[in-house]
């Protein structure tokens, strides 16, 4: 069967209407095809109702300015270290923040992935680097929109808020088909269409949805049920987020809460983040570029890493405040770490070898530093961590068991986290 | 015996000699007489070059914890201030023996100091750096005099004009305040907006560091023009302004396609702007005429250059540079050694004689 209404395009403009399309083909496709493969899951994951707030500081934000500082050393970069609130931890004095709210929050000091260059690890990195499988496996959001859903709020299981241009993500979805691709707020800007004509009455607006809901029985009628399902739900998601309106305008941000977050372009997102989970989207992405520092890396850390502190740490107080951080979980990464060499642009390059990345809230046990690297800050001193096991332990903190959650790809089951990898035990509350 | 008074001509620049050392440098400065050479590392010392002797190697001491970015010479000629990334300043006695800190000030700046700048009648030190504050302080005794407060972003650079009352200091996003020494009012901002680019969430470039020309009527902010990415990468970019108007008189740039930021500018009494590019590919000197667009002549070096300084009469430029001379570059992963190590960077220093004779 073709599916004409089947948006091709990689980089459209966002729309509403546009990613009622875009969920449609996709779940088109998709709908009936993975599933997951134990059946208790859903009620379980019903009673807990677990979120997600993914912030990715794309391009590698330098473990040694921020979470693993060596000062004084032959790779210490110019920034001095702060005492934390955990007894003898240190991090950068870039993080006086979070350094007051480490008993609140988690880092790996020792992480070691595979790979070097952006191109081959930005994908697999936030795919959780499984097996190959000979299928395109889902970002991390789309796995936990899968998993996990919309919930009751009605809005889309999976948003993006970025710098740049948005759109419907659909690629992050991978084998599981658009409908479980990133809602992506580019620039934080919401969709567009969103407010309906003022010429679209309440009563017209009922009377078009009277006609749709006619229509589309019919158009069942004639067709498979998991195709009008996939209808009805993209129907629903954007009725829904037109009622919600209010959620995607940032100019109803409060101007204090902006402030509070750091007021700069990440910390407005940051908020803007917060109310989405507020609002019940379960996993929200913020997306931070910049962090690509080859070149004149202490300046744009100096720059940059006291706005993710400020916005974290504001984070972590809001969700706490609002009885929301115990079932959120917070992951704070990027694609691998910065190199301790100092080239000569006074920059650092990619370096996988050893870095560090935050977790905290949900099913995570606070004030945990799992690992560390040796004087220098070279490599990893002792055991070190995959992003394998950074998935395993993400989805045990949501309540999801890697070794009983399956995909199911039209038969072919599939794990959800790298098959030898296991959850970092001592992070699991 | 006649006094031979040499004439700087930039296409006979050559390298004298070469000094290197296992952590990389950033700040120098050459002492009054030009005997010695000093230098600040990454590794907080301050190291001293004897040029009398040919074969000398670099002697160090404890300094500072941070990096030494900043340095100046007391027009007295006989203090050296540095500056480092923790906040703190030394002023020292320059000697040809141990060197101890004179007067220290424990804690300018909640954060990192970039550069220093001694008015010319020698009463004031002026610090700036991340913390958006210009801080005047006494040259004699390091005592706090002023806070300049106005600037919303990193201070690079500062200067002071031969007015006796008139101090500059550019930030990262290209603002250039002249402020009032006697009291510390803004008198007012000059637009060296072409160095600043921001690319998504990320600011890029700023006046990194300016410079006089002799008789002050010229001011030179330097850094680079950004391009569409977030690794300092760009043409490097002088933007002259014409002190008395505050009007751009024009913009430098290299004849050649070099990308990288100036970080050093002096001017040479010959009447050239000296400018000193930083890249992984390797240092350039360029010599501008003043009011010209592009440079007129060139000088590269193998490893990228920090800083530079030129000594009293003119004769000889000694730059900072870092990378390795034996051809190391900077990249991505695990990159070891034959004895399967992970090296830093070693640094050096690098002295040019500027004229025809070679000192």
């Amino acid at each position: 069967m073709k599916h004409p209404y089947a948006c091709r395009s990689a980089e459209h403009g966002i729309s509403r209407r546009g990613m009622m399309q875009t969920l449609l083909g996709g779940a088109t496709v998709g709908a009936s095809m993975p599933g997951l493969l134990e059946h208790a899951f859903a009620d379980r994951v019903k009673q807990q109702r677990k979120q997600i707030l993914f912030v990715w500081l794309d391009g590698a934000m330098s473990q040694l300015e921020s979470w693993d500082p060596k000062p004084g050393t032959q790779f210490g970069g110019p920034f001095r270290d702060i005492q934390t609130a955990l007894p003898g931890v240190r991090v950068s004095e870039l993080m006086p923040n979070m350094a007051q709210r480490l008993d609140r929050f988690s880092v790996v000091r020792s992480m070691h992935t595979q790979f070097e260059d952006h191109s081959r690890a930005v994908k697999p990195i936030q795919r959780g680097d499984p097996k190959n499988r000979g299928v395109t496996y889902p970002f991390f959001g789309s796995a936990i929109a899968k998993l996990l859903g919309s919930g009751d709020s009605g809005l889309p299981p999976y948003m993006h808020i970025k710098p740049g241009s948005g759109g419907f993500m659909y690629q992050d979805a991978g084998f599981l088909g658009a409908r479980y691709g990133a809602l992506a707020l580019g620039d934080g800007k919401p969709p567009a269409n969103l407010i309906p004509p003022k010429e679209i009455t309440p009563e017209v607006n009922a009377a078009r949805l009277s006609l749709r809901d006619r229509l589309n029985r019919r158009f069942a009628e004639r067709r498979v049920p998991d195709l009008s399902n996939a209808y009805n739900y993209t129907y629903e998601i954007s009725q829904q987020m037109m009622k919600h309106s209010d959620l995607f305008d940032p100019s109803r941000l409060d101007a204090k809460d902006i402030e509070r977050y750091g007021g700069s372009e990440f910390g407005t997102h940051m908020v803007q983040a917060r109310r989405l989970l507020e609002a019940g989207v379960t996993f929200v992405k913020v997306t931070m570029y910049r962090w690509d520092t080859h070149g004149d890396n202490f300046n744009c850390h100096q720059d940059g890493v006291p706005q993710v502190d400020t916005a974290l740490a504001a984070m972590i107080d809001d969700l706490i405040e609002r009885g929301l951080y115990d079932h959120t979980l917070v992951v704070v990464m990027s694609e691998f770490g910065r190199t301790p060499k100092i080239n000569g642009r006074i920059g650092r390059d990619h370096w996988p070898e050893c870095w560090s990345m935050g977790m905290g809230g949900a099913g995570i046990k606070p004030g945990v530093i799992v690992g560390k690297t040796n004087d220098k800050g070279s490599f990893n001193d002792g055991k070190e961590y995959d992003v394998g096991h950074l998935f395993h332990t993400f989805f045990r903190a949501i309540g999801v068991d890697p070794e009983k959650t399956e995909y199911d790809n039209i038969g072919q089951p599939l794990p959800i986290a790298h098959d030898d990898h296991h959850p970092i035990e001592e992070l699991l509350a | 015996m006649p006094v031979l008074t040499p004439t700087l001509d930039p296409t006979v620049t050559k390298e004298e000699r070469v000094v290197e050392n296992e952590r990389q440098l950033l700040s120098v400065q050459f002492s009054a007489d030009g005997q010695f050479v000093f230098a600040g590392g990454y590794d907080g010392r301050l190291y001293r070059w004897s040029l009398a002797d040919a074969e000398a190697k670099l002697v160090g001491f404890d300094a500072h914890k941070g990096w030494v970015e900043g340095m100046v010479l007391h027009p007295d000629g006989k203090r050296l201030l540095t500056a480092d990334s923790w906040g703190q300043v030394h002023c020292w006695t320059i000697s040809d023996g141990e060197m101890k800190p004179d007067w220290t000030i424990e804690q300018t700046n909640s954060s990192w100091l970039h550069k220093l700048a001694v008015s010319p009648d020698g009463k004031f030190l002026a610090t700036c750096g991340n913390e958006h504050i210009v801080r005047l302080f006494s040259a004699a005794d390091g005592k706090l005099v002023r806070e300049l407060k106005g600037h919303e972003h990193h201070v690079h650079s500062v200067a002071f004009h031969n007015d006796g009352n008139s101090l500059v200091s550019g930030d990262l996003r290209g603002i250039v305040k002249h402020w009032k020494i006697s009291d510390g009012s803004l008198t007012r901002e000059l637009d060296a907006g072409k160095l600043y680019k921001p690319y998504y969430q990320y600011h890029q470039g700023g006046v990194r560091c300016m410079t006089f020309d002799d008789d002050f009527k010229t001011l030179y902010c330097a850094g680079f023009e950004g391009k569409n990415a977030n690794q300092a990468q760009g043409t490097p970019t002088v933007v002259a302004f014409n002190w008395e108007s505050g009007k751009q008189q024009v913009i430098m740039t290299p004849k050649d396609s070099y990308t990288g930021p100036i970080l050093q500018v002096a001017y040479h009494s010959a009447g050239y702007l000296i400018g000193a590019g930083s890249s992984e590919a390797g240092g350039m000197l360029w010599f501008w005429k003043p009011g010209e667009e592009k440079d007129s002549h060139k000088v590269k070096n193998v490893t990228s250059f920090r800083s530079f300084a030129i000594n009293a009469d003119g004769t000889r430029l000694v730059a900072t540079t870092f990378g390795d001379r034996g051809g190391q570059r900077g990249g991505n992963g695990r990159r070891l050694n034959k004895e399967g190590e992970y090296p830093g960077f070693a640094g050096s220093m690098v002295l040019y004689s500027l004229t025809e004779q070679p000192v």
